[in-house]
């Protein structure tokens, strides 16, 4: 009975529903096509925009005076967005007084205010792309709105506004940023090493001065940014982040940001870590040994070849690996004579890195 | 009841089963579509240039599992060694090759013996010498007994020294900023993330020569650029709703990244089965999830890794059949998750979607072919009926992989010519005429081979990529 009811709603409708269903397929087919073409069109109507605008801009960057940016300035959409992109494009790849020109030109034709508009768009890539470009141009003036950007309910918003921040190069930025994003995404270390290198060394006292800040993950994200940047001065406010009241996480980062500096003031810490009850910290400890390199660290590093962990094993075999002949020598010597097996398993291995 | 109302009957089940399928294909396609767009814009924020400077970048072990592959290893490893990535090393696993796949290697690359530490958390078949090359810091090759793509798999996990292992198929080729793009998600949220996986491309009739990025074009085989639809919507459109769904049940074999700890603590690949790939990240699903773990398996539909597919009938039957069966068995030997709500979406859409549409979909569809045939014959259905069916499943099934095809060109377009697409289209038309029925039998005829036991993996013959 039902298969009759279907079969003649189906036969009575055949013709209309056959008819929907091939207009869908011809619908799709069209939006297909005119895709196609569109992107082919636009690709080619870039590159032939940028065949004539290049030059000329180029020439401006080479003699501002006699050209100047006039053909530019009644440019409408879309060769005005072509040109927007094509100069923050170019800037990446320019330093000191070309970098200047682009960043002129950027303002004089105008640009801030679209990106300055577009730091409010309902759409955050919108955000996201006019915090890049004025922070790749370094628009000082976008500063306090890049810092209500640091609050953008879009964490890809913030993070991008974080590292603008950074090019602009004020140092006052860098705790708001850091307070910001450090619970929002892994990702926040990667923005933020690039904020701090864009600062450059004005940003180590401000993350030394970090390291008391009652959030660990701060603390924690600061000792990681000291570490990359090398900041030797901030090493005796780093070894006060070892002591063993500190957040295990933060310790663990301290003797990494230790070792990455690998200055030789640092060794005796160093060693005591070997013996820390962290094996995380003992680990970084070798790691850090290894990377500093001196005579006195080999005979703990052949102590820590005893270590009941596989990772302290293995970076005090690949810290006395990279110590070179006297390494080697005691690496011999541990395989030779050594009582552990553990030891002499991780000496027989890091003596086959020789090869 | 008369035998005409039993075939009634059985022609309105199966009219309400594709109409089911219908309906949820539309659905998985607004999700792909929203996944796909929202991850190529996030996608302009993380360039691959940025995961490579950053210090954070987790290193990784690539494991390449070799066997009888003299012709292609070098091309391979070193398309492997020429990757973009920070810290990473390439484990080539010899399992027991018959051929001069080690010589080569040795010569090749320079290898010398060393006595690396193995770390064997996971049982495997006996290694016999690990090599170093003189010339490649990050390249080790593990010689051992034939044990299985699994075994080798599982031997390599225990030489690999990183945290993640990436998985690869040695006569498969990656784009240099793969790896850069597929641990994005591991360096967002570590924790929470197992398992990566890209999208598999057809690399027939695209050339690859001395280009990091190759020059993509259709084949002149109709076969192949069949494949290349078929694979636009299971990865298009397929994974990716499944990943925004939260139930994303494979990694493809031919390229993913997992995270070594979780994997050794389910014990690795399993040993003889055929589907070795699909039963790890189901197994993952069912052991994490019965634990309450974090068990989050992402697709990400911009890495890419170009695979040769079989450009005769007879090889892809052989491979969809051996696909069938591996998919019979990762379903089977994981069914307490079917319908339950304590795996969560996995238990409530994944596992019913591989088993009622995937599995069975050539059973209903063989069975309907034969129901509709006998019905017409014996005048159960008239011929508008009959033609009403036929026609709502061509039409159906074109929407599909139109809605694939137009996903492709919202987002990635990587066929640049007219010419490819209308070749696409025009595949998405034929492949309702003869290919899909022929695949329907083709695949039915594996769950008859998982019935019977039959674990043979079957010969690939390869042209070569270009």
């Amino acid at each position: 009975m039902l298969f009759k009811l279907i079969t003649e709603f189906l036969n009575d409708y055949i013709t209309n529903a056959t008819v929907i269903l091939f207009i869908i397929i011809s619908v799709l087919t069209l939006i297909l096509i005119i895709i196609k073409f569109s992107y082919i069109f636009w690709q080619n109507y870039i590159l032939k925009v940028n065949s004539w605008m290049k030059p000329i801009f180029e020439e401006y960057i080479k003699n501002p005076n006699n050209t100047g940016i006039l053909p530019f300035y009644y440019l409408l959409f879309p060769n005005s967005s072509i040109l927007h992109k094509y100069i923050v494009f170019r800037s990446f790849s320019e330093t000191g007084k070309n970098f200047e020109l682009t960043a002129e030109a950027y303002n004089a034709l105008k640009f801030h205010k679209v990106d300055l508009r577009n730091l409010n768009s309902i759409f955050w890539w919108k955000r996201a792309e006019a915090a890049r470009c004025l922070g790749q141009m370094r628009y000082k003036k976008a500063k306090p709105f890049l810092i209500e950007k640091l609050n953008d309910p879009v964490v890809e918003v913030r993070l991008i506004a974080a590292w603008s921040l950074g090019r602009i190069g004020d140092t006052d930025t860098i705790l708001p940023s850091m307070e910001a994003l450090v619970n929002a995404s892994r990702l926040a270390g990667m923005r933020l090493s690039s904020t701090v290198f864009e600062i450059g060394e004005k940003a180590i006292p401000v993350l030394s001065e970090t390291l008391q800040h009652s959030d660990p993950a701060v603390r924690l994200l600061a000792l990681h940014l000291l570490g990359e940047m090398r900041a030797v001065e901030s090493i005796p406010v780093i070894k006060n982040k070892t002591v063993i009241d500190e957040d295990k996480e933060v310790r663990i980062a301290a003797y990494k940001s230790l070792g990455t500096i690998s200055h030789p003031s640092s060794l005796s810490i160093l060693i005591e870590g070997l013996k820390d009850v962290l094996w995380e910290v003992r680990a970084q400890s070798a790691r850090g040994l290894g990377i500093i390199g001196s005579d006195e660290v080999i005979e703990p590093l052949v102590s820590a070849l005893e270590d009941q962990k596989w990772w302290v094993r293995r970076n005090a075999g690949e810290a006395l690996f990279k110590l070179g002949i006297k390494g080697k020598a005691s690496l011999k010597q541990v395989l030779e004579k050594s009582c552990s097996e553990h030891a002499r398993d991780m000496a027989l291995q890091w003596l086959n890195e020789y090869i | 009841m008369n035998i005409f109302s039993i075939l009634q009957f059985l022609s309105l089940v199966i009219l309400a089963y594709f109409f089911i399928i219908s309906i949820f294909y539309f659905f998985t396609f607004l999700l792909s579509f929203k996944g796909l767009i929202t991850h190529k814009i996030r996608s302009n924020f993380s360039t691959p240039r940025e995961i490579l400077n950053a210090k954070i970048t987790p290193p990784i072990s690539v494991l390449a599992p070799a066997y009888n592959e003299e012709k292609s290893i070098v091309t391979s490893v070193n398309s492997l060694l020429n990757l973009e990535y920070g810290q990473y090393e390439v484990i080539v696993i010899n399992d027991g090759s018959r051929d001069n796949t080690l010589e080569v290697l040795i010569k090749e690359f320079d290898l010398a013996k060393t006595s690396r530490n193995t770390n064997p958390q996971i049982p495997t078949k006996k290694i016999s010498d690990i090599y170093k090359s003189r010339k490649y810091d990050n390249l080790v090759v593990v010689d051992k007994e034939n044990g299985g793509k699994a075994d080798s798999l599982n031997a390599g996990i225990n030489v690999s020294m990183y945290p993640l292992f990436c998985c690869i198929d040695a006569d498969s080729i990656l784009e240099k900023t793969s790896l850069l793009k597929i641990v994005h998600p591991f360096m967002e949220a570590y924790t929470s993330v197992v398992a990566t996986g890209g999208i598999v491309r057809v690399a027939n009739g695209c050339i690859y020569q001395n280009r990091p990025y190759p020059l993509v074009r259709t084949s002149d085989k109709l076969l192949v650029n069949i494949q290349v639809v078929e694979y636009f919507r299971a990865f298009l459109s397929g994974r990716m709703a499944l990943t925004m769904m939260d139930c994303n049940m494979i990694i493809s074999g031919a390229f993913g990244l997992f995270k070594k700890q979780p994997v050794i603590d389910i014990g690795g690949y399993k040993e003889g089965v055929v589907g070795e790939d699909m039963e790890l990240v189901v197994r993952l699903h069912h052991e994490m999830r019965k634990k309450k773990q974090p068990c989050g398996i992402y697709f990400i539909p911009d890495t890419v890794c170009w695979t040769e597919v079989p450009e005769s009938l007879k090889i892809l039957s052989r491979q969809r059949n051996r696909w069938h069966r591996g998919l019979a068995e990762s379903l089977t030997m994981h069914i307490g998750i079917l319908m339950n709500p304590k795996y969560g979406t996995v238990g409530l859409i994944g596992m019913p979607y591989f088993f009622f549409v995937e599995f069975m979909s050539p059973i209903v569809e063989l069975a309907g072919y034969i129901i509709f045939v006998t019905s017409f014959y014996l005048k159960a259905i008239d011929i508008l009926t009959f033609s009403a069916f036929f026609i709502l499943a061509v039409a159906f099934g074109l929407v599909h992989s139109l809605l694939a095809l137009l996903m492709e060109e919202v987002t990635y377009h990587r066929y640049p010519k007219i010419k490819d697409l209308l070749k696409l289209m025009a595949s998405a038309v034929v492949e309702h005429f003869g290919y899909r029925q022929y695949m329907a039998i083709v695949r039915a005829k594996g769950i008859f081979d998982w019935l019977i036991g039959n674990k043979s993996w079957g010969l690939m013959e390869r042209i070569g990529i270009k």
